[in-house]
């Protein structure tokens, strides 16, 4: 835990040190006409005090305490599911919500232990569509219909 | 308007076919969000804030106030049954409740958590109808150095009291002020941490990023864990009676709890969760019978759970009426209404009294709702916990993906959104609070313009903050807040010693 939260507070001055850096290009002004760059200096100046004080601090973090990295099975279990999201997402545009939304589904389900195949392909129709349903009939929303609709 | 004359007028805009759905599907939506361990009414609210956007204002505020306050009420029935705290703020019911369903009293626990929370939450409402436009009347003479240092204090004190790291929160909360900076700069036009970006112009959208922090996170969370279903057990209708000499000892831990959490919900931080444990605390020292608290005392369950049923109404006060949010699911309703176009704040009462007042009379009606709902229906909400954790877990993402799309109609969003969640996935491994980057997301625009108005209005100088009579008292009590505790313990650290040595 000590290792992991310092490294975050030393992200987050790295973080807050960049976003100083590029806020400093734009117009600070006068504290009597404080330019857009007044504002952001001052929040920058804050990222990088916080990164700082959380480094320092952590290492007086009770020793023994772990992050609880997932390993093995939960590790390729929340692996699977964030490629498979974001699979969505890079595909989406291209094929459409209903053909993006079932890889998506039926790798959550297997993933997180539905065996029958038979039975994860009907759920993932159900929800490919049923989604569709309520998300571009009912409500209208003008979901992507990739190149079928070109 | 009156009080009585503007409840009246609430239960004609609550009353119409349209508004009393939206209440009753909120209730049980808000019910089955508190069942369901995982997401929280954080998550939910964002993920139905899209579906909102083809409502009006006032119904879709009363649905997603319904998420909120009836996630409080479904929260207690898996910490009771199964020892599961299906939220945050049922920690505490599931000490004594899960003792109590261990010796056959599940139905009085979860009768006097539902009755409680119904007390709880119309009384607050009750406090919310006295004190918001009350408090509206008074910001009227607020100028921008007041609601700079509100929105200091909202946000400082959150990341004092939110349980984690001072320096941990510090940092959360200066990395959302910073997203909050990325976009149009409000005053002069200019283009801010876009990268040539066009998607980036109209700023980091707040819902993707909430939906993302609770949604997503929570998902990966509960996808790591995997575990198997829980084993429930039956509660017969008969069963939900408590004793008389139950009721006894409830009503007044209820009593106490509601007033402790609706005055807890006015005051920064996360409220909800707190005023549970402070009521908890409360009713042990105030118990004759102080040890067998951990055992399954039935003012140990009543207490809490009215708590913060009644936190919920107390946070609303300063949202509704200041148009300032202490918590993020608040900051989630005045997410719903900035979007509606309507602008929380002191005027709210006055330009929207539909949207206010229809609020109010709404709540009455969910908790009656909530009441049924939770009370002879339990045995309905508990066989949620029996859907299969696959389904359950795919049908979140595909709404999560759909909802955060659906806002913008943008591809981006999704990006956000799922950076967002690996975000607050390693967020929860290195027990960082996502809660300050929400509000600073949300109040990042008004600290940095009534900051900026403030410096013009005084010519440069930043002692307006101090020569103002109320931005000095709120600067001061923010002030105490920073400074106060590690003041407090160094005394103590100094004094030990000290008293060591005189000792004989």
């Amino acid at each position: 835990m000590r290792r992991a939260v310092a490294f975050a507070g030393l992200l987050g001055l790295t973080l807050g040190a960049f976003y100083l850096a590029e806020g400093l290009r734009y117009p600070l002004g006068t504290l009597a006409q404080p330019g857009p760059g007044l504002y952001p200096a001052l929040i920058g100046a804050l990222v990088v005090v916080g990164g700082l004080g959380t480094a320092l601090e952590a290492r007086h973090l009770p020793a023994g305490v772990a992050c609880g990295w997932p390993r093995g099975p939960a590790l390729r279990r929340v692996l699977a599911l964030i490629a498979a999201a974001f699979a969505y997402v890079v595909v989406l545009p291209y094929v459409g919500h209903v053909i993006a939304a079932a890889p998506v589904t039926l790798t959550i389900m297997r993933v997180m232990g539905l065996r029958s195949w038979p039975k994860g392909m009907g759920l993932t129709l159900a929800m490919a569509l049923g989604s569709y349903y309520l998300f571009a009939i009912l409500l209208r929303v003008p979901l992507p219909g990739g190149m079928w609709t070109r | 308007m009156s009080p009585l004359e503007g409840l009246a007028y609430g239960f004609s805009v609550a009353t119409t076919p349209l508004n009393l759905f939206a209440a009753l599907l909120g209730a049980v939506l808000g019910t089955v969000v508190g069942v369901l361990p995982g997401i929280g009414p954080v998550g939910a609210i964002a993920l139905l804030l899209p579906i909102t956007l083809h409502l009006g204002p006032d119904t879709a505020l009363i649905m997603l106030a319904g998420i909120y306050y009836g996630s409080m009420y479904g929260g207690s029935t898996t910490s009771i049954l199964v020892n599961v705290p299906g939220e945050s703020t049922a920690v505490i019911t599931a000490v004594e409740g899960y003792q109590m369903a261990k010796r056959g009293r599940a139905g009085a626990a979860l009768a006097v958590a539902a009755v409680g929370s119904f007390i709880a939450g119309t009384l607050g409402v009750v406090g919310l109808m006295l004190f918001a436009p009350s408090l509206s009347d008074l910001a009227l003479a607020f100028g921008a150095p007041e609601f700079f240092a509100i929105a200091l204090l909202g946000l400082l004190a959150l990341s004092r009291v939110s349980g984690g790291s001072f320096w941990q929160s510090l940092l959360v909360l200066a990395l959302g002020l910073a997203l909050a900076t990325v976009g149009l700069d409000a005053i002069s036009s200019r283009a801010r941490y876009t990268f040539g970006l066009v998607e980036l112009q109209q700023g980091i959208g707040l819902v993707a990023v909430v939906m993302g922090l609770y949604g997503i996170a929570e998902v990966l969370v509960v996808a790591e864990q995997a575990g198997g279903l829980p084993q429930i057990g039956r509660v017969r209708f008969r069963e939900l009676f408590p004793t008389w000499a139950e009721w006894q000892r409830a009503m007044p831990a209820i009593i106490r709890g509601t007033g402790l959490g609706f005055f807890m919900g006015l005051i920064p931080g996360p409220s909800t969760i707190i005023s549970t444990f402070a009521s908890y605390n409360l009713e042990r020292r105030l118990s004759k019978r102080r040890e067998q608290f951990g055992q399954g005392m039935i003012e140990g369950v009543a207490g809490p759970e009215s708590a913060n049923n009644a936190a919920t109404s107390g946070a609303m006060v300063p949202m509704l009426s200041l148009g300032i949010p202490f918590t993020p699911a608040t900051a989630m309703l005045l997410a719903a209404l900035l979007i509606q176009g309507v602008r929380p704040g002191p005027l709210l009462v006055d330009e929207y009294p539909a949207v206010f007042w229809g609020l109010i009379a709404s709540m009455y009606i969910g908790n009656v709702a909530l009441l049924i709902l939770n009370f002879p229906l339990v045995g309905i909400w508990v066989s949620l916990l029996r859907i299969p954790q696959a389904i359950l877990l795919a049908l979140i993402v595909l709404f999560t993906l759909m909802g955060a799309y659906s806002v913008n109609n943008s591809t981006f969003d999704l990006i956000v959104l799922l950076v967002a969640g690996v975000v607050g996935y390693l967020f929860r491994k290195v027990r960082f609070d996502a809660a300050p980057l929400v509000l600073a997301l949300v109040l990042g625009p008004l600290l940095e313009n009534t900051f900026r108005q403030s410096l013009y209005m005084s010519r440069g100088s930043p002692l307006i903050f101090f020569e103002r009579p109320i931005s000095a008292l709120i600067l001061s009590a923010l002030g105490l807040i920073l400074v106060g505790p590690p003041l407090w313990r160094l005394v103590r650290r100094h004094r030990r010693p000290l008293l060591a040595t005189r000792r004989p």
